[in-house]
């Protein structure tokens, strides 16, 4: 197993463009931070160095744990600490999570279950196909303070916003999934005799759950910003949350940090659901030739629909 | 295609009269049911919940046909001189449109650029990758407090996340592009410019059709929410506006305002990729 | 062989029969205009024959098998298979599609048992045909595999176990062996007409290939424009190795093939291959 510095060591000799994209890029942002007209208000600058970030922003984290124990409570009045900012970080983190994965895992189950009862009958899918593509237009962000109204800026309230996005999305992916089934596996399964409702559960569904794999990926990016959309703009406490509460005091230091730990989240959130999916289809000859997830799944991690599978 | 096999049955012509009107019939009968259905489950769902919760149908569209082109309530609230609903919606359209055309041509070029020369592919592509990983929202607040005016940041914004979408997709379909169509160009004489423009660009169509029509259905959200957040202008603002001050009819109806333009205008990109290709019949099938 | 055991063959002999009676199929292309894909087609195929339909690619073989299969009801005319009349797919025609239809998500050994499972058969019933049949196209050891582990000369072996494996009384199988290459197509053909002998199914057999049909069958049903121009019997002795299809009664054959296909030049003297028992 080679050691990670000659991976590393590798990967530069190989792409040394990108390297120095990514070097000329953070260079350029501290240059930049120096250069930039300097802001009227105390930490707050318009471009934040990389020392300012990693120092004085990550410790004004802390500002966030709101709670007595383990750190001192800088809402209180207690002094600002790494160690504050790190349980900040964890606690608002486990929150955001809690709420993401709890939606997505209900939408999922909801959007492919009731698909797939729909799916059963010809008619049945051809009915509900209008109103549907109507449903899955809706731009979700823009439904926050609906949905809010409805539920209060409460957790539960973020996680069935969540489920509901992820339901419409997995709702219409599965049906246009079965829909393109090849005729050819069903018409073996009927010549070898098998009825129409075994012919459905042991041959469609099987045949339709790898087309599944983008819109999974999709529903993932989706709820990441439905969650963090929805704490933004309401909650009390997630990603979202701190976000909101740093944009308020311009601390875009603060802010870098949140939106780089989101990214990173939904990347790994991206990577455990594509490994998960590639495990349950493991039977599939050629899997989709896109195996960088985040290229797949990241792109339309805003609430953009997913189309019939990228091609028109 | 299930469905015909489903049925172990495929209808052959017994005239072709009867056949044309069973397909009128499942063109139009069959999604107008469908529309039926779901304004019935929505009336239901207002009579279970109540209207204050959720307004029914009848109360949305009279609400929309009050309020569309002139709205009193705006005028009484100092929102607008007698504007109604319609020309906020229209700042958020223009905004929207102005981002995804931009971010489109920025991202399609680049990403067919990207494929004739290696150091730009080196470039855009960990970028687009990182970038497009994470809820481009997130960047939402940066544009806001760079750019101050919410039309910039939502144009930036916008083109942003198209910019992306369009690069990745118009790569992959390039890079998925049958070899074989580009190596029998080659042997008959085409040059480096010659196979971009008759290969290439029609034969990734589909894929960039896709991608547009995901990044415009994206990009209505996008701008709805950072309307919501700075903007004293668009159907955000007022969705904001009608939410502080609980005006449920308000709020739902300009939501579903917003689920209208967006199939109008992804409809009209599909007709509008559709003219773009009209001269090109060799281009449609390699789409195909 | 008592009178019960007589009986019993006498109805086997009827049952494995394929009557299609005066069979038309008409579609309607996109553009409104009407294809006459089969022009009253008629023919009876006994029991326990090799039956090739052979003709150009668009001419109708493919519509006649999925007509006699039951996927594609006719416009014109009955297919009727025994006793009872085709009005959809069954296990009693099963059939070996063109493309890979062996299932990808079932172990091969699932593959082969599927349409044993949707008949009811018992687990053991089904462990022991599928063992038989497994053995019989050389994968047992391949029972356990998935699908993507095999080559597809090796999935089309599953394809057909899966298929005899239901012990129909008729088989029909649509350019099965089209995708594959020459040598393998080849132990493809010992291999199904070992099985045949064995199993005496009745097959019907597309294919576009002339040197196949005439390694596999006892009669040839030459289909142009949709119209069955031509009921050839091959009397020539099996196996049809090389040295038997140089013959000239072999090549003569050929050739009457090709002309009425509309390809090669006129035969001038086809009532002295009949005589010479060449063709019938």
């Amino acid at each position: 197993m080679r050691s990670p510095v000659r991976r590393v060591g590798e990967s530069i000799r190989r792409h040394p463009v990108s390297w120095i994209t990514w070097a000329v890029i953070i260079i350029g942002w501290e240059i930049l931070a120096h250069l930039a007209p300097a802001s009227t208000i105390e930490n707050s600058p318009l471009v934040p160095s990389w020392e300012f970030v990693f120092t004085d922003a990550l410790k004004q984290l802390s500002g966030s744990w709101t709670f007595d124990f383990w750190a001192p409570n800088p809402s209180r009045g207690g002094e600002e600490t790494y160690f504050g900012a790190l349980l900040a970080i964890l606690y608002h983190s486990s929150q955001s999570l809690y709420r993401l994965v709890l939606g997505l895992t209900v939408g999922v189950l909801a959007g492919v279950g009731s698909a797939l009862v729909i799916s059963y009958w010809r008619f049945a899918r051809r009915l509900v196909w209008t109103p549907l593509n109507f449903l899955r237009m809706l731009p979700l962000l823009a439904a926050i303070p609906l949905f809010q109204y409805w539920f209060g800026p409460t957790t539960m309230g973020t996680t069935v916003f969540i489920a509901f996005g992820v339901w419409v999305l997995l709702l219409v992916s599965t049906i246009n999934a079965v829909n393109n089934v090849p005729d050819r596996f069903i018409e073996s399964a009927r010549t070898l005799g098998a009825s129409r409702k075994r012919t459905y559960f042991a041959v469609i569904v099987p045949a339709a759950l790898p087309e599944l794999r983008t819109s999974l990926l999709l529903a993932a990016g989706l709820s990441w910003s439905l969650t963090v959309g929805s704490e933004y703009i309401g909650l009390g406490s997630g990603l979202g949350n701190i976000l909101a509460v740093a944009e308020f005091f311009t601390n875009t230091g603060r802010m870098i940090i949140i939106a780089a730990l989101i990214a990173f989240y939904a990347l790994i959130t991206f990577f455990f659901l594509d490994k998960f999916f590639k495990r349950l289809v493991s039977w599939v000859p050629t899997l989709a030739d896109d195996s960088n997830v985040a290229r797949v799944a990241g792109v339309a991690a805003i609430g953009a629909p997913a189309d019939q599978p990228i091609s028109g | 295609m299930t469905e015909r096999a489903e049925q172990a049955k495929t209808t052959p012509a017994s005239g072709g009269g009867r056949r044309r009107v069973s397909s009128v019939v499942a063109a139009i009968v069959i999604p107008l049911l469908g529309i039926a259905i779901f304004l019935g489950i929505w009336q239901g769902l207002s009579s279970w919940a109540g209207v204050y919760t959720m307004p029914s149908p009848t109360i949305t569209f009279r609400h929309i046909a009050d309020n569309l082109v002139h709205s009193d309530y705006l005028e009484s609230h100092g929102l607008s001189t007698g504007a109604g609903y319609l020309s906020h919606i229209g700042f958020t359209v223009r905004n929207v449109l102005f981002g995804v055309a931009i971010g489109a041509a920025l991202g399609v070029s680049v990403g067919l650029l990207s494929m004739r020369s290696k150091v730009v592919a080196e470039i855009a592509t960990p970028l687009a990758a990182t970038f497009g990983a994470a809820p481009i929202f997130v960047a939402a607040p940066f544009f806001l407090i760079w750019f101050g005016i919410v039309s910039t940041a939502q144009v930036l914004m916008v083109s942003f996340y198209t910019a992306i979408l369009m690069y990745i997709f118009s790569r992959r379909a390039a890079e998925n592009l049958a070899a074989q169509f580009v190596e029998s160009a080659l042997t008959l004489g085409g040059s480096g410019w010659s196979i971009v423009r008759r290969i290439y660009v029609p034969g990734t169509v589909p894929e960039v059709r896709g991608a547009f029509r995901v990044a415009l259905a994206g990009a209505w959200g996008l701008a709805a929410i950072s309307e919501l957040l700075g903007s004293e202008q668009g159907a955000g603002f007022l969705i904001k506006f009608f939410a502080t001050a609980f005006v449920i009819d308000g709020m739902f109806a300009l939501t579903f305002l917003l689920g209208i333009v967006a199939v109008i205008f992804d409809r009209l990109a599909v007709l509008g990729f559709a003219y773009l290709t009209r001269w090109s019949e060799a281009g449609r099938r390699l789409a195909l | 062989m008592g009178a019960e055991d007589a009986k019993r063959v006498g109805e086997q002999v009827r049952a494995g029969a394929v009557r299609v009676d005066h069979v038309s199929c008409v579609f309607e292309h996109r553009k409104g205009h009407l294809v006459n894909a089969l022009d009253d087609v008629t023919f009876t195929a006994e029991p326990g024959e090799f039956v090739c339909v052979v003709g150009p690619s668009g001419h109708g073989k493919t519509t006649l098998l999925r007509v006699v299969a039951g996927l594609q009801p006719p416009t014109g005319g009955s297919v009727m298979t025994g006793e009872r009349s085709v009005a959809g797919p069954g296990a009693d025609r099963p059939m070996v599609f063109q493309q890979d239809t062996v299932f990808p998500w079932m172990h091969v050994r699932d593959n082969v048992e599927f349409g044993l499972l949707s008949r009811g058969a018992s687990k053991a019933d089904r462990k022991e045909q599928s063992d038989r049949w497994l053995k019989a196209v050389g994968l047992e050891e391949f029972a356990d595999s998935w699908p993507r582990e095999l080559s597809g000369g090796m999935r089309k072996r599953v394809a057909l176990a899966a298929v005899l494996a239901l012990d129909a009384e008729v088989a029909l199988m649509d350019e099965p062996f089209g995708s594959l290459d020459y040598f393998t197509r080849r132990s493809l053909h010992e291999l199904l007409l070992e099985l045949w002998a064995e199993t005496r199914t009745t097959i019907f057999f597309v294919t576009h290939d002339i040197e196949e049909a005439l390694i596999l069958a006892d009669r040839i049903l030459l289909l142009r424009s949709g119209k069955l121009v031509d009921d050839l019997r091959v009397s020539l002795p099996r196996p049809r190795d090389e040295d038997v299809r140089a013959r000239s009664e072999a090549v003569e054959l050929q050739k009457v093939i090709l002309h009425h296909l509309g390809f090669g030049a006129e035969i001038t003297d086809e009532r002295s291959l009949r005589d010479e028992g060449v063709t019938g």
